[in-house]
């Protein structure tokens, strides 16, 4: 054991800028390979956060994540290339983080971070890092770190904005303490839905990185009781003093929370169904592409954003984006047929129900929408 | 005077990141809000979500603004880019 704690020559050779460090030295590099680290998720912030934290020589890296690397990745997701597309995202991850430094253990959990296994996951690492993508692994995590005593590396961005803190230390907020209640499903859009400028994660996550190693040195001042606020358009970093509720109900006095709970319900989020939403008509790529080849006309209403139109449209359609219908209500008529589509057909759905609030009665949503009118209809048209 | 100032998704919403307001004497973040409401009525489904911060510490809608100050709202993000 004592044998592994030392380090060998070529690991002085490698890590010889950080050892002549102060800060660092031999005892800095060392507490460094002592230590662990769990990325949740090999993603936009945990691709580059994992890489610099396997060039600095943390012992042991995991990594939790399930998905497979899409082309829509390679845009920030830097642990993976072109040649990945298809791969799960770990394979992927494990070959370029041992191919940049093999004196580091990276375990894989090809796993999707659930209230059955974080706990014990957790338990096997010094530090928890928050790379997700969405709200209920957010408080998952979250909780979990709460729970087992662990800090949590946070990290979140938005198209051009990010932020990044650390929360669950005994001394300092947790992320509920920030944010009670998660937003209702819908309200705030994700990365996919909103993008996000490909070097923000790249920012965030060396943040987080950052303060990673400097937990593990117990160097500096760490963002402990702040909240790191970077917006890259006007480029400027903010911070914002936090405090810990007492009233917390996972990290306060009299917390409530003792164990995980089901973060999707906690979330609002009800399973997906697969069937259409009640009381919606559905019309697939191919049938509405017979009825226009028949000569019928009804009116193509794309709700996406201008820019989404920009990339790839259905001839003939009209958009009025989701945030401008109620108040463009008069450009449709209610006498024609509608048939509303989006990129998938959830915000079209959304359009539908506020139609039919509006008394439109003669609407259909195109199913799977541009995206699966690509893929059935028109190979043509490129998909983002 | 004061100055407010919107982040992420709120920005999208209210169409700038930054605005100043009147503001001649002491009252709540509440009403600040409800003040932003009138003009942009779909921000009040971020009431009971937001994050407040006045002069960059944190807050919430029943403290105190006085003219001078900035409030900050920030909505959660959620985006890691998995």
């Amino acid at each position: 054991m004592t044998m592994s704690e030392e380090l060998t020559h070529d690991e002085i050779k490698r890590y010889s800028r950080h050892l002549i460090m102060p800060e660092v030295g031999m005892s800095g590099q060392k507490k460094l390979k002592k230590a662990s680290v769990l990325s949740v998720g090999a993603g936009g912030l945990g691709s580059p956060l994992a890489f610099y934290l396997t060039a600095a020589g943390v012992g042991r890296i995991g990594i939790v994540d399930f998905d497979v690397v899409d082309f829509s990745n390679l845009q920030r997701q830097i642990l993976h290339t072109t040649h990945d597309v298809g791969r799960p995202k770990l394979d992927s991850a494990a070959e370029k983080l041992n191919a940049l430094n093999p004196n580091v253990n990276v375990e894989l959990h090809e796993t999707r971070l659930t209230s059955e296994n974080a706990l014990q996951l957790f338990e096997k690492y010094d530090i928890i890092v928050d790379g997700t993508d969405n709200f209920p692994t957010r408080y998952l995590v979250n909780d979990a770190c709460v729970l087992t005593g662990k800090p949590n590396v946070y990290g979140s961005i938005f198209r051009f904005e990010g932020q990044a803190s650390i929360f669950a230390t005994s001394d300092g907020p947790c992320y509920r303490c920030l944010y009670p209640e998660p937003p209702p499903p819908g309200l705030v859009p994700s990365c996919a839905e909103g993008g996000v400028l490909g070097i923000l994660p790249g920012l965030v996550g060396l943040v987080q990185a950052t303060e990673v190693i400097k937990l593990i040195l117990e160097k500096g001042t760490s963002l402990v009781g702040r909240l790191l606020l970077f917006d890259a358009l006007g480029m400027k970093f903010r911070e914002l003093k936090l405090r810990k509720d007492p009233e917390c109900p996972v990290c306060g006095e009299n917390a409530t929370i003792k164990a995980l709970i089901d973060y999707e319900a906690f979330c609002g989020i009800v399973p997906a169904v697969e069937e259409s939403p009640t009381g919606i008509d559905e019309v697939t790529p191919k049938e509405l592409k017979e009825e226009l080849d028949q000569g019928k006309d009804p009116y193509i209403l794309d709700v996406r954003n201008q820019v989404e139109y920009d990339i790839s449209r259905i001839e003939g359609s009209h958009l009025i984006p989701l945030d401008q219908l109620l108040n463009r209500l008069h450009e449709l008529d209610s006498a024609r047929d509608i048939v509303a589509h989006c990129r998938t057909g959830a915000r079209s759905a959304k359009a539908i129900e506020m139609l039919q609030e509006a008394g439109f009665r003669k609407l259909r949503n195109l199913k799977g929408g541009v995206l699966a009118w690509a893929d059935e209809v028109d190979p043509t048209m490129p998909k983002y | 005077m004061l100055k407010v100032r919107f982040f992420a998704s709120l920005k999208d919403l209210v169409g700038e990141s930054e605005m100043e307001m009147q503001l001649e004497q002491e009252t709540s973040v509440r009403k600040i809000f409800q003040q932003l409401e009138t003009r942009f009525p779909e921000i009040k489904k971020y009431e009971s979500i937001l994050l407040v911060a006045v002069n960059m510490e944190y807050a919430d809608l029943d403290s105190t603004v006085t003219p001078g100050d900035e409030v900050c709202f920030f909505p959660p993000v959620s985006g890691g880019t998995g």
